[in-house]
């Protein structure tokens, strides 16, 4: 977890430090049985042959989640309790995939200006795959002291 | 006469019954992989943002009646958008289909009825979504 300090250290224009995550049928096969999102689109290669995506891919959610730990790493119990992600979904990730979690701070707020007396910051966010074709990009956002 | 009116009643129900069951299409029908592709899509940007997520896959129809702004404002109205969960089933009636969506809420599980229109390239799009039919021009 990030302390109070690192956090009120950050300012726009900080690149986050980025998370890389190898993705697998078998993480997809868990990720299926946790959430218990039957669709075989993400479990049955068979049947996701005959899908426009040709094959298995990632649950969007599965994906979205390397972002999620991607500014838990960055900011900590602040981006459990108050971050928000905004996001579009733009290519699926695949079994085989290397997907490459990134963000940067977009801005910070003043303190003064907010009726909880918190700074709003605003990420811009994105994951990419080995071939750095964007899978979802977006804005995280969350406040901080 | 009273005999007629009886064998018709019965035959109502008898059709209602079996309209009632049914039992949707099976994963196996080669018309199902591609529905629960858009809908697996469909949803994750719904999820993420709400009805303007999901404006980009409705059919041309819906865009002619409705901008995307008034068709947020007529979706909107229903609870947040969520995550799927499953597809408890797909029933397909001609060109629309039918598909019964279970959605991660954080009330808990959400059922919602999507339809969906085959278009011309065989592949589909949302036709309606529950407060999407308030969205008129």
């Amino acid at each position: 977890m990030q302390s109070t300090e690192r956090i009120a250290s950050y300012k726009a224009g900080d690149e986050l430090v980025v998370i890389k995550k190898e993705l697998t049928q078998a993480k997809i096969n868990k990720y299926a049985e946790a959430s218990g999102d039957g669709n075989p689109l993400h479990t049955d290669p068979v049947f996701a042959a005959a899908t426009q995506f040709g094959g298995t891919i990632a649950h969007g959610m599965l994906v979205l989640a390397y972002i999620s730990e991607l500014m838990t790493a960055a900011f900590g119990d602040r981006w459990l309790v108050h971050g928000r992600l905004k996001v579009r979904f733009r290519g699926a990730a695949r079994p085989g995939d290397s997907v490459t979690a990134s963000g940067r701070v977009a801005s910070i707020g003043a303190a003064e200006n907010e009726s909880d007396g918190l700074r709003p910051v605003v990420c811009e966010v994105e994951c990419r795959n080995q071939n750095g074709e964007v899978l979802i990009s977006g804005e995280a956002s969350l406040r901080v002291p | 006469l009273r005999l007629a009116f009886t064998a018709a009643a019965l035959l109502s129900l008898a059709l209602f019954a079996a309209c009632s069951d049914d039992p949707g299409i099976a994963q196996t029908d080669p018309r199902y992989p591609p529905i629960a592709g858009l809908i697996a899509t469909a949803v994750d940007n719904y999820a993420s943002r709400g009805p303007y997520g999901l404006y980009p896959y409705v059919t041309g129809e819906v865009t002619v009646k409705c901008t995307e702004e008034e068709f947020a404002a007529a979706v909107g109205r229903r609870p947040d958008a969520a995550p799927l969960r499953s597809i408890e089933k797909v029933s397909i009636r001609g060109d629309e289909a039918t598909v019964t969506l279970n959605l991660i809420t954080a009330a808990g599980d959400d059922q919602a009825v999507w339809k969906l229109e085959r278009l011309p390239n065989a592949s589909w799009a949302v036709l309606e979504v529950p407060g999407s039919e308030s969205c008129t021009p």
